[in-house]
């Protein structure tokens, strides 16, 4: 009966600019998920009779140096790439809520352990972790998921732990303590409601941070097959034999990308907050 | 009967600061079923602490003495072999907090906030659920009960987001309403409605409500009783309309002639000379004797809270104002 969060979420407030990102990121979810029924050539059939054919009618976006369709590698390279980003996005947040709201909800020697683990996480230099380890493990999607989420939790749970840390001393949390509810309950159905949407903005916006930081790992050739980063190593080798589009459209679906889902994320930072709704 | 809320002997302190000394001592505390009692006194009183630990809902640092009893509707909350505290919450005692806007959850909706507490102590689920919470709406006078179950609470005046709240101590369907400062923070027009409805809910709903104010007004206007705390002490306690007309205890009398009288000739207001004694310094005897115009030798020690005979109130003064008949 209580009108949900829904309806206002998707109205993202009226801000033309989050519903352009909207649009964008469900786009490139979509094209990734029908990417089979859209791609107009399998991606790895290579045909050398056609290679490094520039952009024209059977080859939209033109072909590589093994003359494999461009638009259908970036087609079935946004499933990896969008894959990799969400999934470690969730599992990173997902971590570093969980964490991070114990540790501001309980205090005590719980956040003491929940912080120094932040601490210890965050004076690792990610990148040169990443680059080892992934080397020694050889580039796969669980693989680099989960190094990435395992080197991201600590920017969510320091983000929440310092929401937590202000929500408890407000007045509605006793007062539901008055109202004779547990501490669990208060901490899941009162105090960390009130603290997810930095949260969700800042997993949008990590969203487009990762593609980014994903294809840079490609780049430097520690990136799964077909993954935009891996697309754009591949076509840089040819770019000095004026083979721009193999380089161009994957970076512009990265670029395209890393724009819806900060736009997105900007729209709902502005939506998602109940005290900006106006007088009904 | 047994009242249905009574407090005996109620000690509080907060260990590490103020030397240890109490900050609430030995006070005593009776309310019946569809009666109003006011707990009247200035910040540092200790009314607050009082209220907050009837259902032990004082900070952790706080230590509540062992012989300290408080029982509400014949459940020992405080005491030795209390039952848990937390069942009687939001249940058996709602409580109404002063600050409206804080008080309610800023990301929620008012009804979904209801339902919550309808369905936990209640067990009502669904459509039931739901018919309960636009009742309880109605019950505490705002218009438009659906509307208001769909907003959140800034979207409330204030006036309406204290009813709101009120609405949420009801929800439980309590025996004992605590309301801290429930008006302070409200329009003077307004307060005056909510004190209304707080006076007929207590009557409609056969409440025992404890007010917390320090305001003499607010008294006046909605309790049937009043205790006048000092310095964690009570100092006096009796009927509102008795204590306010006829003050028995210096402190009392000061602080009602240090209210406006509406209307009348423009005479400075009396102002009380120095200032409540702090938790640590308060050793032995009568405790406002430092400010008191009649302070004699014998306040060096402490007076008991005696009645000053059948049916009339309890003062806690070796020298009451008007003490005959």
């Amino acid at each position: 009966m209580f009108r949900g969060h829904a309806s206002r979420l998707l109205a993202l407030g009226g801000n033309r600019l989050a519903r352009v990102g909207l649009a964008g990121a469900t786009l490139a979810l979509l094209l990734a998920v029908l990417a089979p029924f859209l791609a107009p050539h399998d991606p790895t059939q290579t045909d050398l009779a056609r290679h490094l054919l520039p952009p024209g009618l059977d080859h939209l976006l033109g072909t590589d140096q093994l003359g494999r369709d461009v638009l259908s590698r970036i087609l079935f390279g946004a499933r990896v790439s969008l894959t990799v980003a969400l999934l470690s996005v969730v599992l990173s947040v997902g971590i570093g809520v969980t964490l991070g709201a114990l540790g501001g909800f309980f205090g005590g020697w719980v956040d003491g352990v929940v912080m120094r683990t932040v601490d210890l996480v965050l004076a690792v230099p990610r990148l040169v972790l990443l680059v080892t380890v992934i080397a020694l493990l050889r580039p796969s999607v669980t693989a680099i998921v989960l190094l990435l989420a395992l080197t991201q939790w600590p920017a969510p749970a320091r983000l929440i732990r310092a929401e937590i840390l202000s929500l408890k001393e407000r007045d509605f949390v006793e007062a539901a303590r008055a109202l004779g509810y547990s501490r669990a309950r208060i901490l899941l159905r009162h105090v960390v409601p009130n603290a997810l949407s930095p949260v969700l903005v800042a997993a949008t916006l990590g969203v487009s941070h990762t593609v980014i930081l994903e294809a840079g790992l490609a780049f430097l050739g520690l990136g799964v097959p077909l993954s935009w980063g891996t697309l754009l190593l591949a076509g840089q080798a040819n770019l000095i034999t004026g083979a721009w589009w193999l380089t161009v459209f994957p970076g512009a679906a990265i670029a395209l990308v890393a724009i819806a889902f900060n736009l997105l994320g900007d729209g709902l930072r502005d939506a998602l907050d109940p005290r900006q709704e106006g007088p009904s | 009967m047994s009242p249905l809320l009574r407090v005996a002997d109620l000690t509080v302190s907060f260990p590490g600061s103020h030397d240890d000394a109490p900050v609430v001592q030995g006070v005593g505390l009776t309310l019946e079923a569809g009666e109003t009692l006011a707990l009247v006194g200035e910040s540092g009183s200790g009314k607050s602490v009082t209220a907050l630990s009837l259902v032990r809902l004082l900070p952790g640092a706080a230590v509540v003495s062992p012989e300290s009893v408080v029982e509400i509707a014949g459940v020992l909350a405080v005491g030795p072999g209390a039952s848990e505290a937390r069942g009687l919450r939001g249940g058996t005692v709602g409580m109404v907090f002063q600050e409206s806007a804080g008080a309610l959850n800023p990301v929620r909706r008012v009804g979904d906030q209801l339902q919550e507490v309808v369905a936990r102590h209640r067990g009502l689920t669904g459509g039931e659920c739901q018919a309960e919470v636009l009742r309880l709406l109605g019950e505490v006078g705002l218009p438009d009960p659906p509307r208001v179950a769909n907003s959140y609470a800034h979207q409330l005046s204030g006036g309406m987001r204290q009813r709101a709240l009120i609405a949420l101590a009801l929800a439980g369907d309590p025996s004992l309403l605590v309301a801290d400062e429930p008006t302070s923070a409200l329009d003077v027009t307004v307060q005056l409605r909510v004190l209304e409805l707080i006076r007929d809910l207590t009557r409609t709903r056969r409440l025992a409500t404890l007010l917390i104010t320090h305001d003499f007004s607010v008294v006046a206007h909605a309790s049937d009783r009043v205790a006048v705390m000092y310095a964690g002490r009570v100092v006096e306690e009796g009927s509102a309309g008795s204590v306010m007309r006829n003050p028995h205890h210096p402190y009392t009398r000061a602080l009602l002639s240090a209210l406006p009288a509406g209307g009348g000739p423009k005479e400075p207001l009396e102002s009380m000379p120095g200032r409540m004694p702090a938790p640590r310094e308060r050793r032995g005897g009568c405790l406002f004797r430092g400010r008191c115009p009649i302070a004699r030798e014998r306040c060096g020690d402490e007076p008991e809270l005696e009645p000053l005979g059948e049916g009339r109130a309890r003062v806690r003064c070796w020298f009451p104002l008007d003490a005959s008949p």
